[in-house]
């Protein structure tokens, strides 16, 4: 049986279900003990807790060094907050059992740093919350799933996986995680990717399968897809695809350290794709050329208030100071089409790939629009490498709309006599069909452009990317596409316009030779893809690039196409 | 009872691992301690409305101390406001 999900964290895992529930930590049935009691119980189960998170983090710090023992040893400081214990022991003297005192107190402060403004600060919300549950389990005597006790293929099956289970993982144990909630930038996908663990999330009504511990599954993070209760084939299929996965992982680990080029020697960027500063970090350690798409939308989703400009500046800053050599380029706020934040309220629309998208959005918000370029161009006063893009562009009107309106920006922060940026690069993102035909024209009022591949194959295409029934025509290496990245790089070229490419597909090794051999020299790719990219790209000269780009023209279909690449890919491999 | 207003200078304002330093330096002395910002009294020895409080770089902040050690307690919360700790 297959299920498909998001391809969280690339690779394969194959092994035995390991379910992890949320414990039930139902209290109702508790019965008061007397207020003496009660306390005693509250305090030993704090001790208790304590020496828990102590072990914990001592393995964690082992494993994955020191920012994952932070995390612990934080909800340690926490809950030794004598003010958090005192308030919890006055509710036990009005007679309520430990749990729900301990909870009442914990929710208190939870929804206290969830109203919080300041980002980081409200992200402890979500140490509290962990703490809660684990300080409730002690007390309630509910048994956690102890790792010692987990067997050497484990794949971890569950709805969703917090924060805290997965830094709590022992990760040389458990091959894979398959969940049904999450996406590609969920907190687990992330540490997922950053971890190296095959990863699938968003799997639909996984968790209505019937399901239990050592049933054998298979996870395939690549493409996105589980299989439970494999076939003797699809297993060895498997074991063969893992081998092969670990191998590649072994070559890959020097590429990490390196900088991306070609077989000629020449330098090309690989810039990372990021939606928020987890990504940033991760984009850092592995050695990125900045940053080539940071998708601010991000910022923007799963609140119930809009990030203050104080916020998105401290944000933007952060992020640009972890390149210093290399441009960071920001895309204004993208929502509409399938990204509807609860924060806008926006109205329903018959065909929202084709309504109030990008950057039309503005018109009816300006004042959203103006609060982020304010952001941008004071944190653009701190560092000079960050670059402002704009999405689903179709025309030059709506390029001197913005800059119209960053001009009124700028006059604005003088005169209120904060540190801003008067002049920023300001490029566009090429992803509909009206810009790649009239790109000559866009040039004269872009600084760059940015190729963004999904969205042009699907308005090229006529085809959603996410309505099951037409998404298999999405397909970038449809000839039409082709014509259409070749004309535009070879455009943008020609009026001398710096172009790069930030669609995952870049990095995809057969259209990377392909994007060579049409002139392309700048590509941003997800952080966790940057060493693999880098090693395909160091093994084409630019010669075989073209020879290969120009025969691949020829050909009047995605299936010979895709024949046709397949074949110069198998060749290589023999080869090298 | 002593008081001060003063301005916090701590470079990324009163996160977590300052304000853990805080309060485990104000837990052995006896004096009670309330910060008086954007309006709420904060008790100074607990982390999670340290924390909460959301003090920035360039808050004033009004501090009070009351005990038999209160000298040494304002005398701490002095120090901790020019950022000195926010390193330890």
């Amino acid at each position: 049986m297959r299920l498909k999900g998001v391809a969280a964290s690339p690779g394969v895992g194959l092994g035995r279900i390991l379910l992890y529930r949320e414990p039930d930590l139902n209290f109702d049935k508790v019965v008061f003990s007397g207020v003496e009691n009660e306390k005693k119980r509250l305090n030993a189960a704090v001790a208790k807790f304590k020496e828990e998170i102590a072990l914990l983090a001592a393995a964690a710090e082992k494993r994955s060094g020191a920012s994952q023992a932070a995390i612990l040893t934080g909800q340690v400081a926490m809950i030794s907050d004598p003010y958090m214990i005192s308030r919890a022991e006055e509710l036990i003297a009005k007679g309520q059992v430990a749990e729900a005192a301990a909870a009442e107190v914990a929710q208190g402060f939870e929804d206290m740093f969830n109203a919080l403004e300041d980002e980081k600060t409200r992200q402890r919300a979500t140490d509290i919350g962990d703490l809660k549950k684990r300080l409730l389990g002690i007390l309630l005597g509910v048994k956690r799933l102890e790792w010692s006790e987990i067997a050497d293929d484990a794949v971890l099956v569950a709805l969703d996986l917090p924060a805290s289970v997965i830094s709590s993982l022992p990760m040389d144990k458990v091959l894979a995680f398959a969940t049904e909630q999450g996406g590609l930038t969920s907190h687990g996908a992330i540490m997922a990717r950053s971890l190296g663990v095959p990863a699938v999330t968003g799997l639909i009504g996984l968790m209505g399968q019937e399901l239990k511990d050592g049933q054998p599954i298979v996870v395939d993070g690549s493409s996105g897809e589980i299989i439970l209760d494999p076939s003797p084939e699809e297993s060895r299929d498997y074991v063969s695809r893992r081998q092969a996965w670990r191998e590649d992982q072994a070559s890959l680990k020097i590429y990490l350290k390196k900088v991306a080029v070609d077989k000629d020697g020449t330098r090309r960027l690989l810039g990372s794709n990021i939606g928020g500063l987890a990504d940033a970090r991760q984009a850092q350690e592995f050695g990125s050329d900045g940053v080539g798409l940071f998708r601010t939308e991000f910022l923007f989703l799963d609140r119930a208030t809009l990030p203050t400009e104080e916020e998105q500046t401290r944000i933007y800053a952060e992020v640009a100071s972890l390149f210093p050599e290399s441009e960071v380029i920001i895309r204004t706020l993208d929502v509409g089409g399938d990204k509807q934040p609860v924060a806008f309220d926006m109205a329903k629309e018959e065909n929202p790939y084709l309504g109030l998208r990008g950057i039309r959005y503005y018109q009816v918000r300006p004042d959203i629009l103006k609060t982020q370029l304010r952001a941008l161009s004071r944190g653009a006063a701190q560092y000079g490498n960050i670059k402002i893009m704009l999405p689903l562009v179709i025309s030059l009107e709506e390029v001197t709309f913005v800059k119209a309106l960053f001009k009124e920006v700028v006059a604005e922060l003088a005169s209120e006599g904060l540190p801003h940026a008067e002049e920023m690069p300001l490029g566009i993102m090429v992803e509909t069909p009206a810009a790649a035909l009239i790109i000559d024209l866009l040039a004269t009022v872009s600084d760059f452009f940015s190729v963004g591949t999904n969205d042009l194959t699907q308005y090229t295409l006529i085809a959603d990317r996410g309505n099951p029934q037409v998404n298999h025509l999405c397909d970038p290496f449809h000839p039409a596409l082709l014509r259409s990245l070749k004309g535009v790089i070879g455009e943008a070229r020609k009026a001398q316009t710096p172009i790069g490419l930030c669609g995952e597909i870049g990095g995809d090794p057969r259209m990377l030779p392909l994007l060579m051999g049409f002139g392309l020299s700048k590509f941003s790719v997800n952080p966790a893809s940057l060493a693999r990219v880098r090693r395909d790209m160091s093994s084409w000269s630019l010669a075989e690039a073209t020879d290969l780009a120009e025969e691949i023209l020829t050909l009047p279909t995605v299936e010979s196409v895709k024949a046709r690449l397949k074949k110069a890919l198998d060749q290589r491999g023999k080869t090298s | 009872m002593v008081s001060a207003k003063l301005t916090a200078l701590n470079e990324t304002g009163v996160h977590m691992r300052p304000a853990q330093v805080l309060v485990t330096k104000l837990a052995p002395l006896n004096a009670e301690v309330t910060l008086k910002h954007l309006g709420k009294d904060i008790n100074a020895k607990s982390i999670m409305m340290v924390m909460a409080a959301g003090i920035k770089k360039g808050h004033e902040v009004e501090v009070i101390c009351q005990g038999a050690d209160e000298v040494a307690a304002l005398a701490l919360l002095e120090e901790f406001f020019k950022g000195v700790m926010d390193d330890a």
